[in-house]
């Protein structure tokens, strides 16, 4: 079992739950969408979004419409659906839970 | 210096390096084949080229500004490897899609093994040899010659290789020919591939050049491959529309099966209320084995409704149903049903077989008195019972009902004569039985009943064996061996003659099955001679 492997996995699963997270009050374009999460360190290479955005678009979570940029090519702007804003609030009550889940086995002294 | 290409990405237009052109294009390609078309990998591939374009557009300065490799690299960088773009399907499907979606992952788990494909760059018909060389690491030509070895053995070959032409898939995208000739699908081997893709086109096309030089095999090599496209078209058809007869013939022979079994099943204990005979029959079942009817014949109708119930879902699976998809856990459930009970009937049957493989028998001897210087008369009695019927339609093994009580009813009685060592008349009754294992077997034939008498120099034998019902049928049978001093006459009532065993030597003289009261006179221990016989008869 690879670390790498084990550390990748585990950013990629939250990794949905973040990009939702983005857009809850704006709409963005994938650009920005990516600063965001590069900022925080949640991404290390850009293409890894691009499957999941389309994923999340194929679940009915995303929609986008195309908007024209005064420099370089139309942007996508992505947006949460009814159901996408649905989704991450379920989302958001899992991942409280979960966190304090982990806290707590973390926070745990090892036993003698 | 560098030549320069002209790219239009995405709608903007970039002046960039040859060089660096190449190698953005192998990247694309390569992510390209990352995703398959399911996933949507055009829009994926659209949305990473506006990326891109988008990225490149922050870089460049001014109109004339050249992308370089340099810079190709970067965006690589950023972007990340194919490797990053592959969603692990296992962690995001949130359950687990048959097919379609999933052969990419699939061919990453499998990594490192060879898939066997058709090979179409290297193929002369279908690409079938040209896989298999690959897969089994030799060269093509060898499988070719074993094909047309095949081929002359009575033209099976022809039918093998237009099985695997159908059942091999046919490698299509890059991650398919590496998978074919062994390699890892990663980036590298992508890229080498693609590459070779490349300058194989660079090649067609200096091959184009001297064409004319290496005519001969290049254009054998194009005729038979659009030849063979086009046959394999027409047979495509062929094989859709077969496929269709096929599949409704599947569903209309499973579902008229099925419901035949249904009702076949549960009319079998109606129809026992109306008509007799049936009891009867089952009656001997029942006798014959230990293990309840009812349980036989549900376990027998499994057995035979499960592969029913396959073909039919096949057939509906052919005509694309897609109702028929019953489920993995479903399917499996039903295999292992099947494997059961068919593990159950073989336990049966060995068991039942078990029964029947020791054989005893029980010699009940006695001494006759007869006046052996007058023909002794041998004669079978019929069983009152069957008093009517002619001695070929009754039933070897048939019951009879008596005050209610069932007893076995057997005609397995033969009739042995043999030469007596003294001047008495002697008769041996022999009793045998099967068992599972001797004591039993022997129990079962001293509780064969079987009687004779002997009255005015007659022996009348009965031309039956009762035993109970309990002892089962075992194979219960009687030999009547009677040993008549030398020079003894007697004579055979027709009846009895149908009894007598030809197959013993000192018998053969004997005819039975006759219409004819012969009379036979023992000369030796070795000859009975008959009497009455002409030679005409005889024969």
């Amino acid at each position: 079992m690879k670390i790498e492997n084990t550390k990748a996995q585990m950013r990629k699963g939250v990794l949905e739950y973040c990009i939702l997270s983005v857009l809850k009050d704006d709409d963005a374009y994938v650009a920005e969408i990516l600063t965001t999460l590069k900022k925080a360190k949640m991404l290390v290479v850009e293409g890894t979004i691009y499957p999941l955005l389309m994923r999340l678009k194929n679940a009915g979570l995303l929609n986008y419409r195309w908007e024209e940029s005064s420099s370089g090519p139309p942007r996508k702007y992505y947006g949460l659906t009814t159901t996408g804003k649905l989704f991450l609030s379920e989302l958001n009550t899992t991942w409280n839970e979960l966190q304090n889940a982990v806290n707590l086995v973390t926070a745990q002294k090892p036993k003698q | 210096m560098n030549k320069t290409v002209n790219i239009n990405l995405a709608g903007i237009f970039f002046h960039i390096d040859e060089d660096a052109y190449l190698k953005l294009q192998h990247y694309l390609e390569a992510i390209k084949h990352s995703f398959s078309e399911s996933q949507g990998q055009s829009e994926i591939l659209a949305d990473i080229e506006n990326r891109i374009a988008e990225l490149f557009n922050e870089r460049i300065k001014n109109n004339k500004h050249v992308i370089t490799s340099t810079e190709v690299d970067t965006i690589i960088a950023i972007m990340g490897q194919p490797e990053d773009y592959a969603v692990n399907e296992d962690i995001f499907d949130d359950e687990p899609q048959p097919k379609t979606k999933n052969t990419k992952s699939q061919y990453q788990s499998n990594f490192s093994k060879k898939g066997l494909f058709r090979d179409p760059d290297n193929r002369y018909i279908s690409g079938v040899s040209a896989g298999l060389a690959q897969y089994f690491g030799v060269s093509a030509i060898w499988i070719r010659v074993v094909w047309i070895l095949l081929l002359s053995g009575a033209g099976t070959g022809l039918f093998i290789y237009i099985a695997l032409w159908i059942l091999i898939p046919k490698a299509t995208s890059t991650a398919d020919k590496l998978s074919m000739s062994g390699k890892p699908i990663n980036i590298t081997n992508i890229e080498e591939k693609v590459k070779e893709g490349f300058s194989n086109v660079k090649d067609s096309l200096d091959e184009a050049a001297d064409k004319v030089k290496n005519a001969n095999y290049t254009t054998i090599k194009t005729i038979s491959t659009s030849f063979f496209d086009a046959l394999s078209q027409i047979f495509m058809i062929l094989f859709k529309s077969v496929k269709k007869i096929i599949g409704v013939l599947l569903v209309f022979m499973g579902a008229v099966s099925i419901i035949a079994l249904f009702i076949g099943l549960f009319s079998i204990g109606i129809s026992s209320l109306f008509y007799p005979e049936w009891i009867n029959n089952s009656d001997v079942i029942r006798s014959s084995i230990n293990t309840p009817i009812w349980l036989i014949s549900l376990l027998l109708f499994f057995l035979i409704v499960i592969p029913l119930l396959f073909m039919l879902l096949l057939g509906l699976k052919i005509l694309k149903y897609s109702i028929s998809s019953i489920g993995r856990v479903a399917r499996f459930t039903l295999f292992g049903l099947w494997l059961i009970v068919f593990s159950a009937i073989a336990v049966i049957t060995i068991k039942e077989l078990a029964e029947h493989t020791t054989k005893a028998s029980v010699v009940e001897q006695s001494a006759i008195q007869l006046k052996l210087n007058k023909p002794v008369s041998i004669k079978m009695l019929n069983h009152d019972f069957y008093q009517d019927m002619p001695h070929n339609n009754v039933q070897i093994n048939t019951l009879r009902f008596e005050n209610d009580d069932r007893q076995v009813f057997s005609t397995d009685v033969s009739l042995i004569i043999e030469t007596s060592e003294d001047s008495q008349a002697h008769i041996n009754i022999e009793k045998r039985a099967n068992g599972r294992n001797y004591n039993l077997a022997k129990q079962t034939a001293k509780n064969i009943e079987y009687q004779y008498t002997t009255k005015n120099n007659e022996i009348l034998l009965n031309d039956y064996l009762l035993t109970d019902v309990g002892d089962k049928l075992r194979n219960q049978k009687v030999n009547v061996i009677l040993f008549l001093p030398k020079n003894t006459i007697f004579k055979l009532d027709t009846y009895a003659s149908y009894f007598v065993n030809q197959f013993y030597p000192l018998n053969r003289n004997i005819v039975t099955h006759t219409n004819v009261i012969h009379s036979y006179k023992v000369v030796d221990n070795r000859t009975i001679k008959c009497l009455t016989c002409d030679v005409k008869s005889k024969s």
